[in-house]
């Protein structure tokens, strides 16, 4: 039996390698960061130097130990957000898939409705209703962003859970008597690997997007470090305008690079997880070494003659 | 036996198949060469993955990535309105390759179910295959002869209304025979099509596609894994083995007296429906592994009469026999000195003969 293979896209391994960094960050980033991220005592508005890598700000705080210490709440937020969702997304999904009836009917119209409420709006109003004390908290913020990012998984995960259901196994598993939490987590479950892992990288990315803007708004805790209350602050003192880019641009893009690892990684989720992608696989720079030009095609097998194959090696 | 002038349908010559690129790839056919005549028959035999599938689709060019052709040569010898064209498959652009298939060459699969679409009835798969085919025909000339299809392989044409599952597997099977023959083509490929069926069906459809070449005159390649099945069909028989070609026969000869080790093995799998009982014996040992095969002939590992010769040589398909037939084992090579054991020698009296 063959197990998870090493990866061999460079895609993905770029975005492994990006989002390794971010969660070392996340892991390290309050220890390694280099002076105290409220410490107003320094020179404001300096240029990066060595002394401060990203400058400091028009308070007079360093951009770095601001960006190492906001990493972690952030990251923790989004993957606390983005479990929690799929988790949700899951539950509601395979329930309403694989029993049917009324339970689907009243699942699927849950769903909608928070499919058809725009998301932001509905946050900052839930996060309103939050006590000062709690919008800080990270568990409580990603709880409230997974309410509002489920809904989506949910449908693609029932709409297949549906396809699976009646499927030859899954009905032997119905007859010999297995349960249907069993049948449910066991035999349609790892059906679903594929569409929960490019979902659980996507509410990610989702809750860390949101909570990035809710932070920028202003309506979390804005004492708490995070890449988003970094941009608040920016904002409020006119960096833009002061043309102070060294304090707005790393938060930015920071954002975008924990963005761009989780698309490239769900490039290849499909690989891994799907055995039969696996056995077929065969990467473009396989087939360039080859020499074969076009990727083959159903039901036209490319003739590939070990002949030319030398006679390119040889000229 | 018919004795036409061999008009050729197919030449297939040196066809290698891999699966797999460079130094991944795994060689599923190798150096194949045979040429199927107008209106034979052809039977290939052999173990699940002795490359007996890969083959045929590897010259109609079906196979699937990661299959490529290595080598070879594939000739389709046209009829009808190209009358007298060679067609290289193994050259042909896309569109060059859709222009014969199914009009010259079709292909019958395994799974009937699966190759029928749930929500049409049968009639509407035959209307539109017919219309692409012909687009000014009318369309009751169409229906007539879907209904003329139907009743070639046995079905009332009331099935043309029937949605696939409410045909069983036979009809079903028997639907795509139809199918497969309605544009005329001159070569028809079976790739286990009765391997789902019961014995009795199995065998009705057998003799109906006995009977239909017979009265329509295509060529046909009928791949099984039942040796006993192609005897009735079969003009000549085609054992693989582990990629390549171990012995080529008239099918009544090969079933008769087999002269490869594995040919025996293969039917001595089978027990034979009368005669005493006899303690059935098979072939011990599993096919090779096609990643790293066994030097020499590839059966000798699992081959009763191997010997040292066949460790370290492989064997070519070599003729015997006055040329009409064909083996690839050196027990039959003139310099052998080997003892040829009573069952693969031309002493072996014909079991088909003995039963009489």
């Amino acid at each position: 039996m063959r197990s998870m293979r090493v990866p061999r896209s460079p895609k993905v391994l770029v975005g492994l390698c990006i989002l390794g960094i971010f969660i070392l960050l996340t892991l390290i980033g309050p220890w390694i960061a280099p002076y105290d991220p409220n410490d107003t005592s320094f020179v404001p508005n300096l240029r990066p130097s060595w002394q401060h890598l990203f400058g400091t700000t028009t308070l007079g705080q360093d951009v770095v130990s601001q960006l190492l210490v906001g990493c972690r709440v952030t990251m923790v937020v989004g993957f606390i957000a983005g479990s929690l969702a799929t988790i949700i997304s899951l539950v509601v999904g395979l329930t309403a898939g694989y029993i049917g009836g009324r339970t689907d009917e009243g699942l699927s119209l849950l769903s909608n409705v928070f499919l058809a409420i725009p998301g932001l709006p509905l946050l900052i109003v839930i996060n309103s209703y939050l006590p000062a004390g709690e919008q800080a908290n990270p568990l409580v913020v990603g709880l409230v962003i997974a309410l509002t990012g489920w809904a989506w998984g949910a449908r693609v995960l029932r709409a297949q859970t549906m396809s699976l259901r009646d499927r030859d196994f899954v009905e032997a598993a119905r007859i010999i008597g297995e349960s249907r939490w069993r049948i449910m987590l066991g035999e349609i479950g790892p059906n679903l690997l594929p569409i929960i892992a490019a979902s659980f990288l996507f509410t990610i990315l989702y809750s860390v997007g949101v909570y990035t803007t809710l932070a920028f708004l202003g309506l979390t805790n804005v004492s708490t470090w995070n890449w988003g209350t970094m941009l608040y602050w920016a904002q409020t003192n006119n960096a833009a305008l002061a043309n102070e880019w060294w304090w707005l641009a790393p938060p930015g893009i920071a954002i975008a690079l924990v963005g761009t690892s989780l698309a490239l990684i769900n490039f290849g989720i499909d690989e891994f997880i799907n055995p039969r992608l696996r056995a077929a696989g065969l990467t473009a720079r396989q087939r360039r070494r080859v020499g074969m030009a076009r990727r083959p095609r159903l039901g036209f097998t490319p003739v590939h003659r070990s002949e030319e194959i030398k006679k390119e090696a040889s000229s | 036996m018919k004795e036409d002038p061999f008009v050729p349908v197919l030449d297939v010559t040196n066809l290698s198949v891999d699966y797999g690129y460079g130094d991944d790839a795994v060689r599923a056919v190798s150096s194949v060469s045979f040429s199927l005549g107008r209106s034979q028959v052809l039977g290939v035999a052999g173990e699940s993955g002795s490359g007996k599938s890969t083959l045929v689709y590897g010259l109609t060019r079906l196979l699937r990535a990661p299959g490529v052709i290595t080598s070879g040569e594939v000739t389709l010898h046209l009829a009808g309105e190209r009358k007298g064209e060679a067609f290289n498959l193994l050259t042909a652009s896309e569109d060059e390759l859709r222009q014969v298939r199914w009009s010259q060459v079709s292909i019958v699969m395994q799974s009937a179910l699966n190759a029928l679409n749930p929500l049409r009835r049968v009639g509407k798969e035959f209307d539109e295959i017919l219309r692409r085919h012909d687009r000014t025909s009318s369309k009751t000339s169409r229906q007539e002869r879907a209904i003329e299809l139907l009743s070639l392989v046995g079905l009332a044409a009331d099935r043309l209304q029937r949605f696939p599952h409410e045909l069983s597997g036979g009809q079903r099977q028997r639907v795509m025979i139809a199918m497969a023959l309605a544009l005329g083509p001159e070569l028809v490929i079976m790739d286990e099509p009765t391997t789902a069926l019961d014995v009795v069906t199995q065998r009705e459809i057998v003799s109906e596609l006995y009977e239909l070449r017979q009265k329509l005159g295509f060529a046909m390649i009928f791949i099984t894994h039942d040796l006993s099945l192609l005897v009735e069909l079969a003009d000549e028989i085609m054992v693989m083995y582990a990629g390549e070609i171990v012995e080529r026969a008239p099918a009544v000869e090969l079933y008769g007296a087999p002269r490869h080790p594995y040919t025996l093995g293969l039917m001595n799998s089978f027990p034979p429906l009368q005669g005493d009982r006899v303690h059935m014996t098979g072939i011990p040992g599993s096919p090779p592994n096609l990643k790293s095969p066994p030097g020499g002939c590839a059966f000798h590992p699992r081959c009763p009469s191997a010997h040292d010769r066949c460790r370290t040589q492989a064997p070519p398909l070599a003729t015997i026999e006055d040329g009409h037939r064909s083996v690839a084992c050196w027990l039959h090579d003139s310099s052998s000195t080997e003892a040829v054991p009573v069952s693969l020698s031309r002493r072996a009296t014909s079991r088909i003969g003995q039963g009489a």
